[in-house]
């Protein structure tokens, strides 16, 4: 009788295990990487200017702060989305914004630029293969750097003021705090 | 039954059937390689690694822009003579376990791998103690 239960209870705790595990794989979202890289030097990079294109970007460049870079493009319409919130953030001036123009014409992308705004201290063209070095595979994606260079964080998806005020502000008061 | 038998045999032909169209659908002239060892390297690497916006296709099937970068990349390493482990590392050190469809053996996938076993031994109690009864 004891034996009986024990099976029984066992198989039930099984299903029921199993069920949860499904149920809740439901809701996850794979698409959205977090990056190996995180906690990690960015990538080394020698990347042109979008707007003086003989100008070569390195990590020089990136001054020693908390700076957010945005990986974008006009062919993707998430960022057409998310440009008016990286409006917001700059106007802010709380971090600087970089920009790393991905697969795009670069004409198109100064048309952008001009058009909506330009929220970044300074634009790069990247393509796919340097995108690799970073383990980009899109875009709009936003990594948010600490004063080392290091990568405190990556997001994949369109940066609403809602992910912002979320995920990356508390974020950037821890880094504020530690830099103390 | 027997009805029931073949048309679970036919529909296992039929996924066999698709897969062989799905690996043959990368323009295969497009990689030249400087001997056969080489391709076969190549064809096989990207058949283990995930295409990463369209998710459950591997490499090799995949159209999107991401993969066809990913599939040059591995194309110029082979190419430069890199092994297949240093090949997939510096892929794994960028996008991590996803993009491996073999997840490695490691405590956060360990139930994982010996999962298959578990049910084994439970079913074959079961079983066992049936026979016995």
């Amino acid at each position: 009788m004891i034996k009986r239960f024990i099976i029984y209870g066992l198989i039930i705790s099984l299903f029921l295990g199993l069920a949860i595990v499904l149920y809740r794989e439901l809701y996850l979202k794979p698409q959205f990487l977090t990056t190996p890289l995180e906690n990690h030097v960015v990538p080394a990079f020698k990347l042109n200017d979008l707007f003086t294109s003989e100008k070569v970007r390195t990590i020089q460049d990136l001054p020693a702060k908390i700076s957010v870079i945005n990986i974008w493009g006009t062919w993707c319409n998430a960022c057409q989305i998310e440009h008016p919130v990286l409006m917001d953030i700059a106007a802010e001036k709380k971090v600087m914004l970089y920009g790393f123009n991905y697969k795009d014409d670069p004409e198109a992308a100064k048309k952008w630029l001009n058009n909506y705004g330009n929220p970044y201290q300074w634009v790069v063209r990247i393509n796919g293969e340097a995108a690799i070095e970073w383990g980009i595979y899109g875009a709009p994606e936003t990594y948010l750097l600490d004063p080392h260079h290091v990568i405190r964080y990556r997001y994949v998806g369109v940066l609403t003021s809602d992910v912002w005020k979320k995920l990356f502000v508390p974020k950037i008061h821890q880094l504020e705090a530690a830099a103390k | 039954m027997i009805k029931k038998m073949i048309s679970l045999f036919s529909f296992t032909l039929y996924i066999i059937f698709c897969s062989t169209i799905w690996a043959a659908n990368i323009a295969q002239d497009e990689y030249v390689f400087n001997d056969a060892q080489q391709q076969q390297r190549f064809y096989h690497l990207l058949g283990e690694l995930r295409c990463l916006v369209c998710q459950n296709q591997n490499l090799a099937d995949s159209q999107s822009d991401v993969a066809q970068d990913l599939r040059q990349l591995i194309y110029k390493k082979i190419s430069a003579g890199e092994t297949d482990k240093a090949i997939l590392n510096y892929l794994q050190e960028r996008y991590g376990d996803f993009i491996l469809y073999r997840p490695p053996l490691n405590a956060r996938t360990l139930l994982l791998w010996i999962a298959p076993l578990l049910f084994l031994l439970i079913g074959a109690s079961i079983l066992l103690r049936l026979i016995r009864r």
